[in-house]
């Protein structure tokens, strides 16, 4: 019965299109909005994270801090800055499941015959290319033996070696860096780039042969470490900080930074987004509401004497309060899945333009989130179409009868 | 206490004769209306009884109450004082729901402007009523489909009512209130706003529906339709000045 009764809703409505129509606009827009909105919202954080995980995962970094003069002045002469012995120190006290790297790194002219650039190279570990997620495309990644004898051997990124080299096969081949002569040992398959480091153009060597021919020293850029397991995350970052604390006479002249808290922060920002969106969409589907309410009225108003006619051949108040609730769940529901299609389409195109402005930056549709659209549509519905039901409901069949 | 329609017919397809008991007795039976400060009374206290099978005719210029007294019989308006028995039931004792069966088993309404639902076709108007006793739709339809057949419009029953001239309206308003079988029929002016062919018409059809075994109960200020029926009743001012 409640069925049949939709159905008949449905075709009322559509015996009065323009008004339905424009009825149901304000739950269009509320579904709309919240669907289109959230599915940008959605899809920008699927990029931030895909782009945080592409990093590699389970990161810490470790790096000098910018000391304020006060600060400088005051630890003169206990602390030597990050070094390699701390990179050492490191390795040896933390579980061997962790990896980590030194990074070292120098702005070098990098040199094949007439070619010429300029470039940041970095002085890095075998591990360095698993803890940032690199592959290698051809050749071979740098060796602990490359390390040991200070070896004059490179790795390239996909781009710069094809700026030096063209087409051709750098494997075997030299290149100059500065005014040391090394041989291109591997090359590494492409990765991109994110937040304005390309990582095509990297250019690797052992960390040992940077600092002996090219830094004059054993300062660090910095120590990665990956974590085996996101959960011992925060109990490694303390286990360094100790370490380093006791090292550096309890200077803390280094920041650990953390993949996980950035995702963090990602997902706090995405929660504000969504927040202020909800709020928004609310807004849209009261005014929807109240939209339906205010035809409902009208329309029980007009259908006096056809109330009164059905209850005289037998509608109870509750067979007639029903019938009008479900005429207004019937209106919300319909601009609830136009709702949901609009949404789907403005989603897409928001979609669109957005991958045009940022490269990887797609609409993310949740079904959660249509499914809430639609929920909330029959909930308007429900919610609004109560008083005018009501109203119906209590005419006295009588005067109802006589009010032609 | 609640509602109960008794079965209408006996398996020989006729009414149970219990002419003894009265279907309809009111006693004392009063209405006031509020009219912003002022009280009016449309009916004044009033003694009637209506047994099963009669035809009565209620006559009576406009506002002298005849229709507040068919609302009040037919359970669409409760009366200010005084006790209505139908079927020895007490009415001011129902609930909402049980009023809303008893309008749906005993009471087939016929109105002037026949009160069809514009939108529905003939049959779907017929079968409203059965909508609300929470018959299944096919059977619905078949009994529709048979009332319309009593009333000579089966060969209409998809017309829209706007399609049909409006004696045929008032036969498929009649099909409706026949379509659930019950005691009484009540007839607000039901020739009103038919030429005089066609009143015709209706009427021949409302005492042939009499003659049938229902209770036939009618509004009307015509003294040619009222000799037709076996009982007059004249109201005036709210009171009842004659009852033949």
């Amino acid at each position: 019965m409640i069925v049949e009764t939709f159905l008949n809703a449905l075709s009322n409505l559509a015996l009065n299109k323009l008004r339905s129509g424009l009825t149901l606009m304000g739950v269009v827009i509320g579904v709309a909005a919240v669907i289109s909105m959230s599915s940008i919202v959605e899809g920008g954080k699927a990029m931030t994270v895909s782009m945080i995980e592409k990093l590699g995962t389970n990161l810490l970094s470790v790096r000098p801090k910018t000391l304020t003069e006060e600060e400088q002045r005051a630890f003169t002469g206990r602390s030597k800055g990050l070094r390699y012995a701390d990179y050492n120190a490191i390795v040896q006290s933390i579980a061997v499941a962790h990896q980590v790297t030194p990074v070292t790194s120098a702005r070098l002219q990098i040199k094949q015959g007439d070619r010429n650039e300029s470039v940041m190279v970095e002085g890095v570990l075998q591990t360095y290319m698993e803890i940032q997620n690199y592959e290698i495309g051809q050749g071979r990644f740098l060796l602990s033996e490359d390390e040991i004898g200070f070896k004059k051997v490179v790795v390239l990124g996909k781009e710069i070696a094809e700026k030096l080299f063209g087409t051709g096969d750098p494997i075997g081949r030299d290149i100059k860096l500065g005014d040391h002569r090394f041989i291109v040992v591997g090359l590494l398959a492409e990765k991109g780039a994110l937040h304005g480091i390309n990582y095509d153009m990297t250019v690797v060597i052992p960390a040992t042969t940077l600092m002996k021919l090219f830094a004059g020293n054993d300062l660090l850029t910095s120590i990665i470490v990956k974590v085996d397991e996101r959960k011992k995350m925060k109990q490694v970052s303390h286990k360094i900080s100790a370490i380093l604390l006791q090292r550096h006479d309890g200077v803390k002249d280094f920041v650990i930074r953390n993949q996980d808290q950035l995702v963090r922060n990602v997902e706090m920002i995405v929660f504000t987004f969504q927040v202020i969106l909800g709020g928004t969409a609310a807004l849209a589907l009261l005014v929807g509401g109240i939209g339906i309410m205010n035809i409902m009225l009208v329309s029980v108003t007009e259908r006096t004497s056809e109330i009164g006619l059905r209850m005289a051949v037998g509608a109870s108040r509750q067979a007639i309060l029903t019938q009008f609730l479900i005429e207004s769940v019937a209106l919300s529901t319909v601009g609830g899945v136009i709702g949901i299609l609009v949404g789907t389409l403005l989603g897409g195109g928001f979609g669109w333009l957005a991958n045009r402005a940022i490269d990887g930056w797609n609409a993310v549709i949740l079904p959660s989130s249509v499914v809430l659209g639609f929920f909330f549509a029959i909930g308007v519905g429900v919610a609004f179409g109560l008083y005018p039901a009501y109203k119906a409901s209590r005419l006295a069949p009588a005067e109802a009868l006589r009010s032609d | 206490m609640s509602y109960h329609a008794l079965p209408l017919l006996n398996k020989e397809g006729e009414f149970p004769v219990v002419k003894k008991m009265a279907l309809i007795s009111l006693t004392g039976i009063s209405k006031t209306y509020q009219m912003g400060a002022v009280l009016v009374d449309a009916l004044c206290p009033t003694d009637l009884s209506i047994k099963q099978g009669e035809s009565v005719s209620i006559m009576g210029r406009s506002g002298s109450g005849k229709t507040t007294l068919l609302h009040i019989m037919g359970c669409l308006a409760p009366a200010t004082s005084g006790e209505y028995l139908l079927e020895d039931v007490s009415v001011s004792s129902l609930s909402d729901l049980e009023m809303a069966k008893a309008r749906n088993q005993s009471f087939g309404f016929i109105f002037q402007t026949f009160h069809l639902l514009p939108r529905q076709t003939a049959v779907q108007n017929v079968a409203l009523p059965l909508f609300y006793n929470g018959t299944p739709k096919e059977e619905r339809i078949a009994k529709a489909q048979d009332a319309l057949q009593q009333v000579g419009l089966e060969n209409r029953a998809n017309h829209l009512p706007a399609e049909l001239s409006g004696g045929q309206q008032q036969r498929v308003a009649i099909a409706r209130a026949l379509v659930n079988r019950p005691k009484i029929i009540l007839a607000d002016e039901p020739t009103g706003n038919l030429d005089s062919k066609s009143g015709d018409e209706i009427m021949n059809l409302l005492l042939e529906l009499n003659h049938k075994g229902h209770t036939l109960i009618l509004i009307t200020h015509d003294t040619d339709i009222s000799k037709r029926l076996k009982r007059e009743i004249m109201i005036a001012d709210g009171k009842v000045i004659h009852d033949r």
